[in-house]
């Protein structure tokens, strides 16, 4: 290779257009993702250990007899210890977990559920719109839960751009004040 | 091909650059997450609570809303009839007040020196009614009870300020004084008049013609919703027929910008003016002929019972306020009195308002007896678009006062004298300062104070100042520790009215009995607050028995449904509700029936919580024996105190203190909450400052610009205030607001401001003995701004 | 779609202030101290702008104190200027501030003939527990964005989904901003203005109305009622 003269000598045996070139290169790419990428998010951990796929899957219980929405806000509840308490009054099996529920029951504890997604408060969404009126399925956006033997640790939060692109799809409203307040 | 040499400036350079450019994004989306409030609004469950505001005297029903525990919206309540679903800023302000940061922890004692809130520190209430209480019943065992004495404020009709009075009488103390005088001059100009003591009620919205005295009717009004509510409808609310308001005032209120023309006199001569137009009506024959004959009296010279000749108002009007007389003090040319005597006189419902100003400046009698003669002349006594007397609503009577040692200490004189030094007067506060300073009749052993701060909002601060520390013992209930609760031995802090429960009855002002009904919004106070009613409750418990007979109930609910069970028991009004169940219950009771919506005690209960309230919207227009109580059986003209005029004050380079009290901040109370500071003066941009509205001749005269620093000397005191050079006000005179200037009230309050109350100079309305907030005249004249203000 | 617009009536107007601090109230605006209000820092929505009336007798008032929010103009002259696209007319005619966009540049501010638009130039804060009151629909602003009278557009959207839910079509009195519910004197109407049966096109039809800054053809729909002359 050729040892350079000139301009492109560089310093202490490194190349001083390359070294710019790198520096603007790796400027670019150590900005876009610094501004952009927000990490893992927060791994969440439930008071009860609750399997959804037995409950919603093998038992059928719907959707809306746990989560029951308080119109019109965006968050859709978290059960209440009575309606655990409506069946899990005295242990239905033998796991540990249901024992936590049982004594909650008995008790009369709060169960400490923490959501794992939240809306933003500049967005209003109203979910009893989405599943009344446009009859969307609960996991058509929430897929995460319905299947799973525990309760996740984290689930990707839903984006501006996935309720778009229903929106867009179906021909809802996608002007900002729709949402944006 | 990639050489050594560049692959290493690549590299090298990617790593710092990706470090450098990772590191400051990372550090810029910091940057703009720091600039996000870390405050969420939480969510949870909504319900709907009705309640009554408290903030003023009006009285409005609201409806709050409540998010899980917080209370985030209080709007008026659409069915109460003073209210009607609609707030003033004060009502919309009331959350600011409910969550001040500055609200006292809870009971405090005072362990240093008077005046520092450092001096205070936290009791229990345990501790602090158990001191109270065994020091009230230490007096009272000595046979001294009179020497307890009440000071009430401006905080509404509810049921605080009635039980206190109470205690107070059961205790055996007639000392009750009451702070705030604003209805006073108007009361006693309706007394001599026509026999009732009350506040008079105005049938704003059916009148054609208002001519305004001075008064502050769309401001600070006694209930300045309801007010405001019917002005709307006097104006744009009946087809075809546009109500007129004329005002007369030296100064371009707020009502006056409202009012179709506006009047400016000279100060203090409105009463004259009123009195100018009352001469021409009554000497071109324009008055209600057939009204005067049958429901007048001393219109014409009459003998009296000692055989001596009594002019008649004829006389005086034409000896005293003829045109050119008029024209002359008034400085109002004699065209436009007689004019405003025209319409006045054959407008369809006219209507005369005298210069209440507010809570604290209650106006001189003379102009509300003025104001009072115009409504007799043309017949707009207890007459649609007229003067309306309310009937009080029916409660039930509490049970009898002990007798003994009370009913001895009732009887002793009243420390301020009001009602026999000064016979027309109900309450002397600042008799009162003196009293205790001379401690003349006797000594004051102990002074309670219910949403009243004299140190601030008497015409005597000072006075009051000095006379609190010869006081053993001194209670102040305020929430917000204020001027006078500073100075006090204890502070037990009155909750706020989304607090507690609580029953209102008829506003001042208002023509219709009512019973309003409050719920506790919240489960329990945001600080450690009690309700004054229950603290009095449980002081009567701890002082005698007899007293715990005479106030027998255990907490508020417990007296709520006394009142209400009596309330079902008089068998008259209805349950609050639509504009048809009004107009129904108005049909029905015009025509004899009893209409009310309910049956047993328990249904007006629960019918009356959901709708907030009791009322009876009749109101039997000539109910003459009702409204009319003189010994004459007619309305008196009293001539005989309409002459000579109040005299004007010496000039001597000197200009007229006009004060007025601006509604954000009316009754030395407001001045605590950040959104109403802010709005203290429409059209203008600063506001959390006292200024001084200066005419542009005189201030040219005194060399001040506008946003000049100026200083403002009477004989007692002076103050610096920001002038405001304007022709809102005639040039003899400066116009200041009062509200701002106190020590204590909390971060917003302190130390903003200027109190012009200290200036004012000790004379006394020569008629009925009110402290005259007219009559101070002070020296003008350019400062320096006044330290650690912007 | 509506047009939705207000009618201020000033025959019936007695500058209470009650709208202005309603509007603070309902929109979570962080109250100001004297030392920002001194510097022209508060944020009101809505203000009391005084006007100079003609005098047209001598001793008539010359001063008006007119209610001024955002005129929410069919023309509006901040919108061309958002480099972001911040803000917006909508198909119902909300002039929209979309605070998650905003940069903070301020051209909207200054392109604004009325003057009703307010910059946070600090965080806002509410000082211990004065946030309990905050109310739980309407966003708490950032420093560095613009802010503005929406109509309470955060009312229109509870009240639709609402009407939805109960299947009904939304009806007139269902959503008012803050201020029109609070005015004591009724001063305040809104509505559709294209709908001819509404009050706000009946009133906006009134020989007495007029709108501010017509001839800059901003096209504001905001209508005023002028005061009315002697005993008319």
């Amino acid at each position: 290779m050729a040892s350079g003269t000139g301009a492109n000598e560089g310093v202490a045996g490194v190349s001083r257009r390359a070294l710019i070139a790198g520096l603007v290169a790796g400027a670019a790419i150590g900005s876009a993702v610094g501004l952009t990428w927000s990490g893992p998010p927060a791994a969440v951990t439930q008071p009860v250990a609750f399997d959804h796929r037995l409950h919603v899957r093998e038992m059928e219980i719907a959707c809306a007899t746990c989560h029951a929405f308080a119109p019109p806000a965006p968050f859709s509840g978290l059960p209440e210890t009575e309606t655990c308490a409506s069946c899990h009054a005295e242990p239905l099996g033998t796991s540990l977990e249901e024992a936590k529920v049982v004594a909650a029951s008995k008790s009369g504890a709060r169960l400490a559920w923490a959501p794992l997604q939240r809306v933003p408060r500049h967005v209003f969404f109203s979910h009893r719109l989405h599943t009344e009126a446009a009859r969307i399925a609960c996991d058509d956006c929430h897929p995460a839960f319905a299947d799973a033997r525990a309760p996740p640790p984290r689930v990707p939060p839903i984006r501006m751009s996935d309720c778009l692109r229903c929106h867009e799809r179906v021909g809802a409203p996608t002007r900002c004040t729709a949402c944006h307040r | 091909m990639l050489g050594r040499r560049r692959f290493l400036g690549w590299t090298v350079g990617a790593a710092a650059g990706a470090a450098v450019g990772g590191g400051a994004s990372a550090g810029l989306r910091a940057l703009f997450a720091s600039a996000e409030s870390p405050i969420v609004p939480p969510r949870g469950p909504e319900r709907v609570v009705l309640s009554v505001c408290d903030l003023c005297s009006g009285g409005c029903g609201v409806r709050v809303r409540m998010v899980g525990d917080r209370a985030v919206r209080v709007e008026g309540n659409p069915l109460h009839p003073v209210s009607g679903g609609r707030l003033c800023p004060r009502g919309q302000a009331a959350l600011q007040a409910l969550y001040h940061p500055d609200r006292a922890e809870g009971p405090l004692r005072r362990r240093g020196p008077r005046g520092d809130l450092s001096s205070f520190v936290r009791a229990t209430w345990d501790e602090a009614l158990g001191e109270i209480g065994a020091r009230l019943a230490e007096i009272r065992a000595a046979g001294r009870p009179e020497a307890v004495v009440l000071m009430t404020g401006g905080g509404g009709a509810g049921l605080g300020p009635r039980v206190a009075r109470r205690f107070l009488s059961a205790y055996g103390s007639s000392n009750h004084v009451a702070l705030h005088r604003g209805d006073e001059a108007a009361a006693i100009a309706l007394l001599l008049a026509q026999g009732v003591r009350t506040a008079p009620a105005l049938d704003l919205q059916s009148a054609d013609y208002v001519l305004s005295l001075g008064s502050a009717l769309l401001e600070a009004w006694s209930a300045p919703v309801h007010a405001t509510r019917a002005y709307g409808e006097f104006r744009r609310g009946r087809t075809g027929r546009r109500g007129k308001l004329v005002h007369v005032e030296p100064r371009l209120s707020i009502t006056a910008v409202s009012a179709d023309e506006w009047i400016a006199v000279r100060p203090g001569t409105e009463g004259v003016f009123a009195l100018g137009v009352a001469a021409a009506i009554v000497g071109e024959g324009l008055h209600s002929k057939p009204f005067v004959a049958e429901r007048i009296a001393g219109l014409e010279d009459e003998r009296d019972a000692d055989g001596r000749m009594r002019p008649g108002l004829r006389s005086v009007l034409a000896q005293r306020y003829r045109l050119e007389q008029v024209e002359a003090e008034t400085g109002v040319p004699g065209d436009v009195i007689l004019r405003v005597a025209r319409e006045f006189a054959s407008a369809g419902a006219s209507l005369a308002i005298g210069p209440r100003k507010g809570p604290i400046l209650p106006g001189r009698l003379f102009d509300h007896l003025a104001a009072g003669v115009l409504n007799a002349l043309v017949g707009a006594v207890d007459a649609p678009g007229g003067l309306l007397v309310a009937d009080e609503p029916p409660l039930p009577a509490w049970p009898p006062l002990p007798g003994g040692v009370s009913a001895a200490g009732r009887a002793r004189p009243r420390l301020d004298g009001a009602g026999a030094e000064r016979p027309l007067l109900a309450s002397d506060p600042e008799r009162l300062a003196e009293a205790i300073r001379a401690r003349a009749p006797y000594r004051a052993e102990a002074l309670l104070l219910l949403d009243a701060d004299p140190v601030f909002a008497s015409a005597a601060p000072e006075a009051f100042a000095a006379a609190i520390e010869d006081v053993p013992l001194v209670v102040s209930f305020a929430a917000i520790p204020d001027d006078t609760a500073l100075l006090a031995d204890w502070i037990l802090p009155g909750s706020h009215y989304l607090e507690r429960a609580d029953l209102h009855t008829t506003p001042a002002g208002v023509p219709y009995p009512l019973v309003s009904l409050a719920r506790p919004a919240l489960p329990r106070p945001v600080r450690d607050a009690r309700p004054a009613a229950e603290v009095f409750l449980e002081l009567a418990r701890r002082v005698a028995p007899e007293l715990a007979a005479a106030l027998p109930w255990k907490d508020l609910d417990a007296l709520l449904h006394w009142e209400m069970e009596g309330l079902h028991a008089a068998r008259r009004g209805a349950v609050m509700g639509t504009a048809f169940d009004e107009a129904f219950v108005r049909m029905m009771e015009g025509a004899g029936w009893w209409a009310p919506g309910y049956r047993t005690a328990a249904e007006l209960w629960t019918r009356a919580h959901e709708s907030g309230g009791w009322w009876d919207p009749f109101y039997d227009h000539g109910d003459w024996r009702r409204v009319l109580r003189t010994a004459s059986g007619r309305i008196e003209l009293r001539g005989d105190l309409l002459a000579p005029p109040p005299a004007a004050p010496d000039r001597d380079g000197t200009l007229a203190l006009l004060l007025f009290e601006p509604l954000p901040i009316a009754g030395g109370t407001g001045a605590e909450l950040p959104f109403l500071q802010a709005i203290l003066d429409p059209g203008h941009e600063a506001h959390w400052e006292t200024w001084a509205e200066i005419h542009p001749d005189t201030a040219a005269r005194l060399g001040v610009a506008d946003r000049d620093w100026v200083r403002l000397e009477s004989p007692r005191s002076s103050l610096v205030a920001r002038a405001r050079v304007t022709a809102r006000v005639v040039p003899d005179a400066v116009a200041v607001p009062v509200g701002l200037g106190k020590r204590g009230g909390g971060r917003w309050a302190s130390n903003i401001g200027a109190n012009p109350l200290r200036l004012l100079a000790p004379t006394r309305d020569p008629l009925c003995g009110l402290p005259d907030f007219g009559a101070t005249r002070v020296r003008v004249m350019r400062a320096r701004r006044p330290n650690g203000s912007a | 779609m509506a047009r939705w617009g207000m009618v201020i009536d000033l025959d019936r107007c007695t500058a209470c202030q009650a709208c202005v601090v309603a509007c603070q109230v309902e929109n979570n605006v962080p109250p100001a101290g004297s030392v920002d209000a001194a510097r022209g820092r508060a944020i009101s929505w809505l203000r009391l702008v005084p006007l100079d009336g003609r005098e047209a007798h001598g001793t008539r008032p010359a001063l008006r104190l007119v209610p001024l929010p955002c005129q929410h103009c069919d023309l509006p002259p901040c919108t061309p200027v958002c480099p972001v696209y911040a803000t917006q007319k909508d198909e119902e005619g909300f002039v929209a501030q979309i605070y998650p966009r905003c940069i903070g540049c301020r051209y909207c501010t200054t392109a604004c003939p009325y003057t009703v638009r307010d910059f946070n130039w600090r965080r806002p804060e509410w000082p211990a527990p004065m946030e309990q009151s905050l109310s739980p629909d309407v966003s708490v602003r950032p420093r560095g964005v613009v802010e503005k009278c929406t109509f309470c557009h955060h009312r229109l959207q509870l009240a639709r989904d609402q009407a939805r839910a109960e299947g009904r079509p939304l009806r007139e009195q269902d959503y008012v901003p803050a201020c029109v519910q609070t005015c004591p004197a009724n001063a305040m109407a809104f509505g559709d203005l294209d709908d001819p049966r509404s009050t706000v096109a009946r009133l906006s039809r009134s020989p007495r109305a007029f709108r501010l800054l017509e001839e800059l053809g901003t096209g504001p729909k905001v209508v005023y009622l002028s005061k009315g002359e002697w005993g008319a």
